[in-house]
């Protein structure tokens, strides 16, 4: 919910309960008048009643002065001097609607017979006024909240522009961005705000050049020893005269360089990647990169009698940095050999806007997700555990979705992207 | 004598590269820096020249350059730790014949420095003789005996590498590497390596009746010139 929309409610319900408030003490108030009002006519219409006895014995008769609004009623026993004010209705004859009236019940004793007597007086004038009074206040509330929503809304605009402004910087800061710069605000809270970001996103990008610089530095500085390390071993492999056991040890040492090596080359592609040293641009074919890859691997695909199914459209393209795609591709299809079991199947199946490979293998009982995670390997893998790694950094960057599934022995990879951003040309 | 030109700073690779070289029958000339460097230039006619493009004092394309004036049949093979494609495209374009990634085998730059040499030196027609087998690097065609001797590709490759490797140990990794690329790295590839060569090996074998190449236990392979 917009922060607009939310402060417009808080306002307009706390306004309309303060009205309805209002117009509840109000109605009770003028209705005490009112009652109050009425109440003190009709005592003094008793007093003028009663100082004519003579219109106490001709009360209900037709004619008779207050004759319409004075009933009386000869009653057992007379329970004293009291009077009660008290509303009732009064059907109006003829059109059968009732109107509100004012009550008062006195008793007398007329004749030595006891009489109740009812004097009333029609409440409608005072009942009008009450409503004209309710409605013109409901009018002013109207006009009251269609004020505060429209001050709401300019002032509104003006107030929060600085904090719109920050909001729009930050969506797109990007993570290799130098330190934000925003302009200031007249409104403390906002400049603090904005003060606050760029000090934070100076420590971010000092962190991502700090970070930056080490990490290039340690993996080309590491290169330069580990190509000693395999020479040396490849010299030494050289000398007359080894036992068998100095030669396997020459040979671990080698594997062993050659796998830091790679191991060493695979995360700084990771970090490249992740810096965008790549483009996100370019026109990749995958079907040839695919194939280049069954190609230089069809001896182990052969060596595991893998059956292969493949449906390779070559006129379909991936808008993506096409060195990257190959990287991926070759990543998925190794990873699919090698991790395929033998006599399993291998199917690649390439559409306008996805690719999918699946691959037999044993289940690897980690969740799905930590497939992609970096040095995730299977028992006895000789890879490096980054193939996946790779892949998803590199759908990461290119705007592809990767999705992985495993069902009934079966691991699918499939990447898809938007078909539509995607013809050549 | 072929004379070669290795430039590059760090010593221990200098040394390892001279030390796997000069038992080839090169001459090898070093230099540490790029000064070292312009200065060996006018000494010799070299017929390679291996240079690192991070040199301390300068720039090894600079070499590159000067070089391709002066010495239009010297080969130029670039070593350098940087891999992507574009550090590859600038360095042929500017006028490398071949570029290689650090860290590699020296059984690769070897091959590397032969393949550059027989490019520029030899024009037109020229055969890579051991024993009694001929093999034209060219077509990829192998004579033994006066005979074809029928190779796949990868066989030929792997003959041709060993050859060229001659009564030098070779790692089945590097064998691995040199025929099929780094992508083959974190696949069972020892077992592919192995049956290639035993289908190798078998071919020679009918046809000479001895093994040429020693397995070197646990570690690859060995082709010699006497058996």
């Amino acid at each position: 919910m917009k922060l607009q929309t939310q402060s417009s409610i808080y306002l307009s319900s706390f306004s309309l309960v303060v009205f309805v408030l209002i117009g509840i003490v109000l109605y009770s108030l003028l209705r005490k008048l009112s009652n109050d009002e009425l109440d003190a006519i009709l005592r003094q219409e008793r007093t003028e009643v009663l100082s004519n006895p003579e219109l106490l014995l001709i009360a209900n008769r037709a004619g008779a002065p207050f004759f319409s609004r004075l009933i009386a009623k000869e009653i057992a026993k007379s329970p004293g001097d009291t009077e009660v004010f008290y509303d009732s209705v009064n059907l109006i004859k003829g059109s059968g609607e009732k109107s509100p009236i004012r009550c008062l019940r006195f008793y007398e004793t007329v004749q030595d017979q006891p009489v109740e007597f009812i004097l009333f007086k029609s409440k409608l004038p005072a009942e009008q006024l009450v409503q004209q009074i309710i409605l013109s206040m409901t009018l002013i509330a109207i006009l009251f909240l269609f004020g505060i929503f429209l001050l709401n809304r300019f002032a509104f605009r003006r107030i929060w522009r600085d904090f719109y402004n920050t909001i729009q910087a930050l969506k797109n800061y990007g993570p290799n961005q130098k330190a934000l710069r925003l302009s200031g605000s007249r409104i403390n809270e906002f400049r603090t705000l904005n003060e606050e970001i760029e000090k934070m996103t100076l420590r971010v990008s000092d962190t991502y050049d700090n970070l930056h610089n080490f990490t290039s530095h340690t993996t080309h500085e590491i290169q330069t020893p580990l190509a000693v390390i395999r020479l040396k071993s490849e010299l030494l492999m050289q000398t007359s005269n080894l036992n068998d056991e100095q030669l396997q040890l020459i040979q671990s040492i080698g594997d062993n360089s050659r796998h830091l090596s790679q191991l060493n080359r695979s995360l700084a592609l990771l970090f490249k990647i992740d810096h965008h040293h790549y483009s996100s641009t370019g026109i990749f074919y995958p079907a040839t990169g695919i194939l280049r890859q069954l190609d230089n691997l069809n001896e182990l695909i052969d060596i595991k009698e893998l059956k292969l199914t493949t449906r390779l459209p070559s006129e379909i393209t991936v808008s993506m940095d096409p060195s990257l795609g190959d990287i991926l591709v070759h990543n998925l299809v190794k990873n699919a050999i090698v991790h395929n079991q033998p006599g399993g199947m291998l199917e690649i199946d390439l559409q306008p806007d996805m690719l999918k490979v699946v691959n037999n293998g044993p289940d690897l009982s980690y969740p799905t997700d930590h497939y992609f995670s970096e040095f995730i390997k299977g028992p006895d893998s000789k890879g490096l555990g980054l193939g996946l790694s790779l892949v998803r950094k590199i759908c990461e960057v290119s705007s592809l979705s990767v999705k992985y599934t495993y069902n009934n022995g079966l691991h699918q990879f499939k990447i898809t992207w938007s078909e539509k951003n995607n013809k050549p040309g | 004598m072929i004379t070669l030109l290795i430039i590059e700073d760090e010593r221990s690779l200098r040394e390892s590269m001279v030390s796997y070289l000069e038992p080839g029958g090169y001459r090898c000339i070093t230099a540490g820096t790029y000064h070292e460097a312009m200065k060996a230039i006018d000494r010799y006619d070299y017929y390679c020249v291996v240079v690192d493009l991070n040199l301390p004092d300068g720039d090894g394309l600079k070499i590159i350059r000067l070089l391709k004036e002066n010495q239009a049949k010297c080969g130029i093979i670039v070593i350098s730790a940087r891999d992507t494609l574009n550090d590859r495209i600038l360095g042929l374009q500017t006028g490398a014949d071949d570029y290689l990634v650090k860290p590699f085998d020296l059984s690769e730059l070897n091959a590397r420095i032969q393949s550059v040499i027989r490019r520029t030196r030899y024009t037109g027609q020229n055969y890579v003789i051991f024993r009694e087998l001929i093999m034209d690097p060219e077509g990829k065609t192998a004579v033994l005996n006066g005979e074809q001797l029928e190779l796949t590709r990868k066989e030929f490759d792997m003959l041709m590498y060993l050859i060229t490797n001659k009564n030098r140990v070779i790692t089945k990794d590097a064998i691995a590497e040199h025929i099929w690329g780094d992508s083959i790295y974190g696949t069972d590839y020892t077992e592919v390596v192995y049956t290639h060569m035993k289908n190798l090996r078998k071919k020679l074998q009918a046809k000479t009746g001895i093994d040429w190449i020693q397995t070197v236990y646990g570690s690859g392979y060995r082709i010699t010139e006497e058996s």
